[in-house]
């Protein structure tokens, strides 16, 4: 069972709501938070937790189902599919986090070799033991308003 | 979990749309509503469509109107002229009909219950309301903790304000009229009041017009944004729209000690400028904002999501209605 908290949605974040859930749900699959057969918070506790309208927990889980990541039983709630492809999912995740790395460089002007080193460099001297697709969130800029 | 809920699922979608003539349905719908008080313009013709099941976020300055719309929705106040439907009525002829089917929660803290307890108060409330769930409305009193002996004249603004929370929400009506819901709460009620709500919405499905100027708390709850400003509807769109369309920007005049150029059509608000440097935000794509930036020899330093929160913010604000 998905414990409560674990979801984090960012209002500042230009990815629609549902996005945010869809690639929250899929994190936790790749970090092993969530396995096969777990079950999801139902719908009314997600937004309860989260603060969200209805249809956007809705539409994330019915998406999460289409693409094959849960399943849903009738009347007892959407589960994390046996039949998910883990090493998929997991590209996704990386593919979109070194998407979303390489943009924000751009802005800054910064080049996709420069940011490399700036990566290794970063692990090494934080001792590098996160799981980089649990420990990253923070994605887009926020030193605006800073 | 769901031993309180009508329809545990809200059809997505296909609730709103009428299954005998394909039209989509509105829980209000309004054309032209004018409303004055004296001299003093509090609607000057406003026309809204509500969607069935949508939740609106309700903004604008004080005096912009909101408090008026929902009033002449309930019949509470008659309009001066145009047109309204709420539920599929016309509020002047079936006002009563409207008021049963909706739970309103309004601006001022009414303390007409005298020496009567919150239970009292709460029971007197439930004769009047079809629908009315005693079970839900314990659970709504033990998630709130009102303490039901209280008598309604010693409570303090929260704890009148969770009260009339508990008559709003306990008959499931299928329109929701909240004016401040989370005004004078705790920041832990309002937590827990902002959960209660969220949880009461995926049960019933319920329409709700969502008035505040806490616009952060409530921004992931909408799906719609409605900004009054001066009796009039400034803005009124879907909430995701809101967020594909905005951006904030930062731009920084390329020749040095040359100020930033004058704000073009597209910026919503100038959100600050120092020398080279100015910060908007823009109702643009971001290749629209490079593309203007490279014609005026500018560069685009930062380019990032704004919440709606701050969309509305940039709306409401001075200057803001270019």
């Amino acid at each position: 069972m998905a414990t409560p908290g674990r979801f984090r949605i960012d209002p500042d974040d230009p990815r629609p709501l549902y996005v945010q859930i869809m690639d929250e749900v899929r994190r936790a699959v790749v970090g092993g938070a969530l396995r096969s057969d777990d079950a999801m918070p139902s719908v009314r506790e997600l937004a309860g937790e989260l603060r969200l309208n209805p249809n956007t927990v809705q539409q994330a889980y019915r998406e999460l189902e289409r693409e094959g990541t849960l399943y849903i039983l009738r009347g007892r709630g959407s589960f994390v599919a046996p039949t998910v492809d883990r090493g998929a999912l997991r590209g996704e995740v990386l593919r979109d986090l070194a998407e979303r790395a390489l943009e924000e460089a751009a802005r800054a002007g910064v080049s996709p070799e420069e940011l490399e080193r700036a990566i290794r460099d970063a692990a090494q001297g934080s001792g590098g033991g996160d799981d980089p697709v649990q420990s990253q969130h923070r994605s887009s800029g926020r030193d605006v308003d800073g | 979990m769901t031993q309180f809920s009508r329809n545990t699922e809200v059809q997505g979608g296909t609730l709103m749309v009428d299954p005998i003539t394909g039209n989509e349905r509105w829980a209000v719908h309004a054309r032209g509503l004018r409303k004055r008080y004296g001299k003093v313009v509090a609607l000057a013709g406003v026309d809204l469509a509500v969607p069935e099941g949508s939740v609106v976020l309700l903004a604008g300055p004080n005096g912009a109107g909101k408090t008026t719309l929902l009033k002449l929705l309930l019949d509470l106040l008659p309009p001066d002229g145009g047109e309204v439907e709420v539920l599929g009525r016309n509020p002047s002829h079936r006002g009563h009909e409207v008021r049963a089917g909706t739970g309103f929660l309004p601006e001022e803290v009414a303390f007409p219950f005298g020496r009567m307890s919150v239970q009292e108060m709460i029971g007197f409330h439930a004769r009047f309301r079809p629908g009315w769930d005693p079970e839900y409305a314990q659970y709504l009193a033990n998630q709130l903790e009102l303490r039901m002996d209280r008598p309604w004249k010693k409570l303090s603004k929260g704890e009148a304000r969770r009260a009339q929370l508990l008559t709003a929400l306990a008959h499931r009506p299928a329109l929701l009229l909240l004016d401040e819901p989370t005004d004078g709460l705790d920041p832990l009620v309002r937590e827990r009041v902002l959960a209660l709500l969220a949880e009461h919405l995926v049960e019933t499905g319920a329409t709700t017009l969502y008035c505040t100027h806490v616009l952060h708390e409530a921004q992931s709850l909408a799906d719609r944004l409605l900004i009054l400003r001066a009796g009039s509807v400034q803005v009124d769109e879907g909430i995701e729209e809101l967020r594909q369309t905005h951006r904030r920007v930062r731009i920084r005049s390329r020749a040095p000690d040359t100020p930033a150029p004058p704000a073009p059509a597209f910026v919503v608000r100038e959100e600050g400028r120092s020398g080279e440097e100015v910060r908007w935000v823009v109702r643009a794509s971001e290749a629209d904002v490079r593309g203007w930036a490279e014609e005026h020899a500018c560069d685009v330093a930062h380019v990032e999501g704004v919440s709606v929160a701050d969309t509305a913010l940039a709306y409401l604000t001075d200057g803001g209605d270019r």
